[in-house]
């Protein structure tokens, strides 16, 4: 189990939490890195609030999972 | 909330910089032109009281100098108007930190440099866990296209007993659904 600060959160670095701009692609090194040092069958995605939304919207650029459950994300920002 | 609703929700959002370019209007017309109800349709700036969380943020291209105005009327640490935006801003942004208490962090209406909640107990939460579910948490990073320092707790399994979390039972239920 992996439990990733977001960038601008907790001890990761990064100056701007840019909700979801960038930490999608932070989600998709996360994924690479597990597969990297103990490939599993699955990689699956949990997230609540902030995570959820960001869980989802890595899933734009990461493939990978086999499944993934969001809990409360906030609502998008585009009308 | 009217923040979010009447400047973020109806502009692009297409870039994280052309997100930047805008704060600055943005921050400008809530505290300088937008009517306010609870202040009976008065403008906020000149109404309320000195508040180190009303800022405005200029980034005028052309001018030869750009400056961060605090709701105190002070310019803070002027800065190049060459510079990129996306650091004028953090940089901005960085000089605040610090400054906030919780009740300030709400009168924020949209905050890109959150409060960093330091983290607590995690030598308490490893010892849990171990003897709990028999795994060891370990630290671990990984750069990000930025360069930014990424960084995790995993669980390592001590010795596999066969059994998942429960978590990981119901997203594997969700998988096979």
């Amino acid at each position: 189990m992996l439990m990733p600060d977001a960038r601008a959160h907790g001890e990761s670095g990064g100056e701007l939490a840019t909700y979801g701009i960038q930490e999608a692609e932070d989600l998709h090194r996360w994924v690479s890195w597990i597969y990297e040092h103990d490939p599993p069958q699955c990689v699956y995605g949990f997230g609540e609030s902030y995570g959820a939304a960001l869980i989802l919207q890595s899933l734009a650029v990461e493939k990978r999972y086999c499944a993934a459950a969001v809990e409360v994300p906030f609502p998008p920002q585009r009308r | 909330m009217g923040y979010k609703r009447e400047y973020v929700s109806v502009n692009r959002l297409a870039t994280a910089e052309s997100v930047m370019r805008q704060l600055a209007a943005w921050f400008d017309d809530y505290n300088d032109v937008r009517p306010r109800q609870a202040l009976k349709w008065k403008v906020s700036a000149g109404v309320q009281k000195p508040n180190i969380n009303r800022l405005t943020v200029r980034l005028d291209a052309g001018n030869s100098t750009s400056a961060v105005k605090s709701a105190h009327g002070n310019f803070i640490e002027p800065f190049k108007a060459d510079a990129n935006p996306a650091e004028a801003v953090a940089g901005r942004m960085r000089s605040l930190s610090g400054t906030g208490s919780r009740g300030r962090r709400r009168d924020r209406p949209l905050s890109l440099k959150v409060y960093r909640r330091p983290l607590r107990d995690q030598a308490v939460m490893a010892t849990a866990v171990e003897a709990q579910f028999h795994a060891r948490l370990e630290n671990i990073s990984v750069q990000a296209a930025d360069g930014a320092t990424l960084r995790a707790g995993t669980f390592i399994p001590i010795r596999s007993t066969g059994a998942l979390c429960c978590c990981c039972t119901a997203l594997q239920t969700i998988a096979r659904a």
